[in-house]
């Protein structure tokens, strides 16, 4: 299984390289697109300006091909809003194509219109379909098939029979899936969220809530006024894999349902965190290399990686 | 390092052009630049942008006195440190760093969205006064409308039954009895474009897959529906994979009814998936784009977000304004579109276009939050519910009032009043294509 990384500046390339990353994935927004778009049409998921999160230069992208070129790390592009309008599309098949020029042909897309507009366009670039897309079945898979997708990315909320049964029914063979395993846990799904992730705003997800009732009589829950949800566990100084999101554990069983990549979130995180997110990855899956147990493996991950004591903020309970 | 010196400001907020060429800026003070290019450059030309977080645009600077100070080649780049003599670009560079440490500190120290406050007004000391009661908050959205004006409107009106108290009602009463009972629970008058005779019912829930009624229920309420002469209308969610089977046989059920009894039906899909469950079906099945696939911007703190008013026009467009889009949608007999009233007017393109109103769904969790907190104590812990105990009739996720949103089922969903209380909002839309309204009331 690979590992594929979030990389937020070109800077962070060779960290990530050598803690272990075998691909990297970036986001790239150009000034054309900022000055013309600004946020409220983002190119990709990382719909902000105040953070390094997007590279912005084809210049910067030239480095990043030297860099391939010596390491031998591929990198893959994300445009995986949720969608685009229609006078966007040339803007962003010219822009695939002068990353295509430079050497980069693996794009994560989400919008089912620019697959269709790009394949239409006789773009040949590898096409990862996003997470963000919507929900995946082998169905679902039969329909995108068509176009020639590469990589299918299964969303966080996913079972592993669930997963293991799109793989195994997929007629397309030889293809390669991604499944999440670090960072960024959400309550909602991706591809389900229409709300704002801007700079000036929180998340919407992440404004105050309270659990209440639709009516004044009693529900069948014991009174409202005595629940109280378990408090989210407070950051500790120091760091610790998998606190905001995390699948270590589910190595085993992604592996047996078929699994290539596993996903490090974290574009725009610290490169520190991220070196060492991927370090502990590489370490679960030295240690799943080496269980042929699946609960030897789980024991030895929560030991040797977490010191006894996970997040429990798992991805995948069952 | 210079004084006053910043390293990697983020190129959204700065960024440089040498000759024309987009390029990295390294490091940036008042009188300096240190950029990277990936081949040497014989420099002509500087020009410098300067995101305007006020403006919601760039202040872009010609440099015309600079002084290539150092150029040093590296492993795969070469860096220029440039002097700068501008007291534009000086004035500039004192002002992006002032706005981006600022944003930082209310980011990361502020008190609760302090940073949003001061940015773009957002109230967020209103955010902790919540309604206690999902029925009570409802009510006091829906008394303050005025929607009499809105009468002489020519359109198909639809009722969404949702959840198994609907489905309930629905099938215990005659189609004007539940008219009445559904004004009632929603505090609609029965004025204005609502005094019009329920065309068709909406069956299912489009965010939930256990809410969608069972076999024989199902078969009841489309039964009953045949009987009263209305039109119908079949929701379903995303697809999950271990639920295809099931589905597949509720979707040979329907078939066979509307085989036999030479009746045609809608069919809602929001999930690429349910495309292969329906091929072969064209005879009886029209299909229609729900909305978790018309996919578009939808916040109930829209007015808040920098560009919206400037970007309105843009922000009504989505995927379904691309006339192949919509071409590509008919080779799979997708010839209707839902959408949502949201706040901003929406561009509606040719076809066939519902309306659903009042409420928007803004996210949804295919696992479901409700439950997890009503079961697990917290909402992060989350699993795929397949035997619900429908916490959902009961509770409810309290959201700030000021907002009027709610966090109803596995979904969040946000209260649009503006075309209730502007008749000529409605008209305009039907104007435009819509010619169905449907009421989506949860």
């Amino acid at each position: 299984m690979k590992i594929t990384a979030g990389l937020g500046c070109i800077d962070d390339y060779v960290r990530l390289v050598k803690s272990g990353a075998d691909e990297v994935f970036c986001g790239f927004v150009p000034f054309s697109w900022n000055e013309k778009y600004g946020t409220l049409f983002p190119l990709n998921r990382r719909e902000v300006l105040y953070y390094n999160v997007q590279i912005g230069s084809f210049e910067d992208m030239k480095i990043l091909k030297k860099m391939v070129e010596k390491y031998k790390v591929p990198v893959s592009i994300t445009f995986n809003y949720l969608y685009y309008l229609k006078e966007q599309y040339e803007e962003i098949e010219d822009i695939i194509n002068k990353l295509m020029d430079i050497g980069f042909r693996d794009f994560i897309i989400a919008d089912l219109s620019l697959i269709m507009y790009l394949r239409k366009r006789g773009i040949d670039c590898f096409i990862h379909l996003s997470g963000e897309c919507a929900e995946i079945n082998s169905h679902s898979i039969d329909f995108f098939n068509k176009f020639n997708i590469s990589r299918y990315i299964f969303h966080r909320k996913n079972t592993f029979e669930d997963m293991k049964s799109c793989i195994e029914n997929n007629k397309v063979k030889d293809l390669e899936y991604e499944a999440f395993i670090l960072n960024e846990k959400c309550h909602f799904t991706g591809a389900f969220c229409s709300s704002f992730h801007c700079d000036e705003l929180v998340h919407l997800c992440k404004v105050p809530y309270e659990l209440g009732k639709v009516r004044e009589d009693e529900g069948i829950l014991k009174s409202i006024d005595d629940f109280e949800e378990d408090e989210d566990i407070e950051e500790e100084d120091s760091y610790k894999a998998g606190s905001t999101g995390c699948g270590l554990c589910a190595l085993k069983k992604l592996k047996e349902c078929g699994i290539t990549h596993l996903k490090v979130v974290g574009r725009g995180n610290y490169i520190d965190i991220m070196e060492k997110d991927v370090e502990a990855l590489r370490k679960a899956i030295d240690i799943m290399n080496k269980c042929t147990d699946e609960d030897e493996f789980k024991e030895r991950v929560k030991k040797e990686i977490f010191d006894n004591k996970c997040s429990k903020e798992c991805y995948y309970y069952k | 390092m210079v004084k006053e010196e910043v390293s990697f400001v983020p190129q959204g907020l700065i960024t440089c052009f040498l000759n024309d060429k987009e390029v990295r800026i390294l490091k940036i003070s008042k009188d300096t630049l240190t950029v990277r290019v990936s081949e040497k450059e014989n420099i002509q030309s500087i020009k410098v942008c300067f995101y305007k977080f006020n403006k919601y645009s760039y202040e872009k600077i010609s440099i015309k006195n600079f002084k290539i100070l150092k150029e040093e080649e590296e492993e795969f780049c070469i860096k220029y440190v440039i002097l700068i003599d501008s007291n534009e670009f000086s004035i500039n560079v004192k002002e992006s760093f002032n706005s981006y440490s600022k944003y930082i500190m209310l980011k990361n120290f502020g008190e609760e969205n302090e940073f949003s406050q001061h940015m773009v007004g957002y109230p967020n000391d209103k955010d902790f006064e919540f309604y206690r009661y999902y029925f009570k908050q409802k009510k006091n959205w829906m008394e303050s409308l005025n929607y009499e004006e809105s009468e002489n409107i020519d359109v198909e009106l639809a009722v969404k039954l949702d959840n198994d108290v609907y489905y309930k009602e629905y099938i215990n009463r005659d189609i004007q009895s539940f008219k009445e009972y559904y004004y009632k629970e929603n505090f609609i008058k029965n004025a204005g474009v609502f005094k019009t005779h329920i065309k068709r019912i909406y069956i299912g829930n489009e965010f939930c897959h256990n809410l969608f009624p069972g076999e024989k229920l199902l078969m009841e309420i489309i039964n009953k529906t045949y009987i009263e002469n209305l039109n119908i209308t079949l929701c379903f969610t995303y697809l999950r994979e271990c639920y295809i089977e099931k589905n597949k046989n509720i979707i040979e059920k329907v078939y066979d009814f509307c085989t036999k009894n030479n009746k045609k039906i809608e069919i809602v899909i929001n999930d690429w998936g349910m495309i292969k469950l329906l091929q072969g079906k064209e005879d009886y099945f029209n299909l229609v784009l729900g909305v978790l696939l018309n996919k578009r911007k939808k916040d109930p703190r829209y007015l808040y977000k920098k560009g919206c008013f400037k970007e309105r026009e843009r922000l009504g467009k989505n995927s379904l304004n691309s006339k192949d889009f919509r071409e590509f949608l008919k080779e799979y007999n997708i010839n209707r579109y839902e959408y949502e009233s949201c706040g901003y007017d929406i561009d509606i393109p040719e076809g066939k276009s519902s309306l659903q109103v009042p409420f928007y769904v803004t996210n949804t969790s295919q696992y479901c939050p409700l439950y997890a907190v009503c079961k697990n104590r917290a909402r992060g812990k989350q699993v795929l519910v397949k035997s619900c105990e429908k916490y959902c009739r009961e509770y409810v996720f309290m959201y700030p009032k000021h907002l009027k949103m709610v966090g109803r089922y596995n979904s969040l969903f946000a209260f649009d009043d503006t075309i209730l209380r502007d008749a000529d909002k409605l008209k305009n839309y039907f104007n435009k294509g819509i010619d169905r309204l449907v009421l989506n009331f949860i």
